[in-house]
């Protein structure tokens, strides 16, 4: 394991990616004397964002079943800001150099892969803000892939739990659900450095999110 | 491009890599990154902020971070990094003194399979978008002062019109000026320091003695560096 896959780290540190498991409170909770391993003093945008106002225990699935799970989980908060995690430091040329040299050859594609659900009209997905580079949200009955030239709408809408994966490259934008290419965008442009994004929408809780892990792949 | 073994190939892939700068002071290995700028790294470390890279061995003093993102992906002709600013005169950064002295390199020997490194290398990406001074006290390399023997190994600064590896004693005139990012990189060697930027040689000084170890340290006057991500690793 990279200390980029470690969510205090993502401020200062090298990798192909970063990657954060939301398993307990206190990451979300503020930096303290007694409680040194807060986000928010290790330059996240937790406060401010008015993200992730719980991390809430799961423990009702079953062993490792994807169609009965109840995973451990960030949960966004009703009334908050939007969130962003950081600063940005993904996608433009400056990581794609560190990733070259950390991978040993080219990085051909950026992967946002996710494990999430989403309630009331929550979203997740790179940019600043709903339309600035690429995420998914509710349409009405259906869900869209979101960037700033328009949506392209797919499938339907649900609150379950899915593995959402973003895969960018010089020929655009392709959004995968469980594995399956459900959409595609052009590549925006001007967005970039970008990093991890969600909305909060109208109901509660939402969105919420497992894991990610967003990285360069050659 | 270059292959770094230390970094993929290599029996120890994924050893000795320390990849954040809170441990490039208690981390023994062959690579050591800062990347990924924000301003809690440069902001006082405290109960409230245990990221702050002063907690952590570094010197920092008065560096802003700077974020950006209008460029496009992956490209390097529209590229708008997230970046550390130093702007101010006596603005500067510091790590840990370190880097190039036998213990430095006998450490990195063990996560190169068993073979001493025959280099230090400083990689960074970063610009000097302030750069019509020719002054000594504008630098980024290896050193801990301004242009002296006594504590400058090898340091890139602005003479006025061109880029300019300053080693105390000795010095090489490389490309002229410009406020672009760029990669830059210094290699020391035994007998010859040589540097580049973006891939290309700009020419060589001997390499400094009786200096090592020292830290990388930027520390500006009236020009401005800009550094987005920076490498230190040593090479067979």
């Amino acid at each position: 394991m990279r200390a980029m896959h470690i969510p205090q780290f993502h401020g200062g540190g090298a990798g192909i990616g970063v990657a954060a498991r939301f398993g307990h409170a206190d990451l979300v909770a503020a930096a303290s004397v007694t409680n040194q391993s807060g986000l928010q003093g290790w330059s996240w945008h937790v406060a401010s964002g008015g993200w992730a106002a719980a991390v809430v225990e799961g423990g009702g699935g079953d062993f490792m079943s994807a169609a009965d799970t109840d995973p451990t989980r960030a949960s966004g908060s009703v009334g908050g800001n939007n969130f962003a995690e950081m600063n940005a430091m993904i996608g433009d040329y400056a990581s794609f150099l560190i990733a070259q040299r950390l991978l040993g050859e080219t990085p051909r594609q950026l992967v946002l892969d996710m494990y999430a659900r989403m309630q009331g009209g929550g979203g997740i997905g790179l940019g600043n803000s709903l339309a600035d580079v690429a995420v998914v949200q509710q349409s009405g009955a259906n869900w869209a892939l979101v960037t700033p030239t328009g949506n392209t709408a797919f499938g339907t809408y649900d609150n379950a739990w899915h593995n959402w994966m973003f895969v960018l490259d010089s020929a655009g934008v392709t959004l995968l659900l469980d594995g399956t290419t459900v959409a595609t965008r052009a590549l925006p442009l001007d967005r970039f450095p970008t990093w991890i994004f969600t909305k909060i929408g109208a109901a509660n809780p939402t969105p919420e999110v497992a894991w990610y892990d967003c990285r360069w792949e050659a | 491009m270059p292959v770094f073994p230390q970094d993929n190939a290599s029996p120890n892939a994924g050893l000795g890599v320390i990849d954040v700068p809170h441990f490039w002071a208690g981390g023994a290995g062959r690579s050591y990154w800062f990347a990924n700028p924000h301003a809690d790294l440069v902001t006082v470390a405290a109960a409230t902020n245990p990221t702050g890279l002063d907690g952590w061995g570094w010197v920092i003093t008065s560096v802003a971070v700077v974020e950006t993102g209008t460029g496009d992906f992956m490209s390097s002709a529209d590229n708008t990094p997230t970046y550390l600013q130093l702007t101010t005169a006596a603005d500067s950064f510091r790590s840990p003194r370190i880097f190039g002295d036998y213990a430095g390199a006998l450490a990195a020997k063990k996560f190169l399979d068993d073979t001493m490194p025959t280099k230090l290398v400083l990689e960074f990406y970063g610009a000097f978008p302030v750069n019509g001074t020719n002054e000594a006290t504008t630098f980024i390399g290896f050193a801990d002062g301004a242009n002296s023997t006594a504590t400058c190994a090898a340091a890139i600064r602005s003479n006025g019109a061109n880029f300019v590896l300053e080693g105390g004693a000795v010095s090489d005139v490389g490309a002229a000026l410009d406020a672009n990012f760029h990669l830059f990189r210094i290699e020391v060697g035994s007998a010859t320091t040589e540097w580049f930027i973006d891939d290309v040689s700009q020419g060589t000084i001997a390499t400094q003695t009786d200096l090592w170890p020292l830290p990388v340290k930027a520390l500006v006057n009236l020009n401005d560096i800009y550094v987005t991500w920076m490498n230190v690793r040593y090479e067979v």
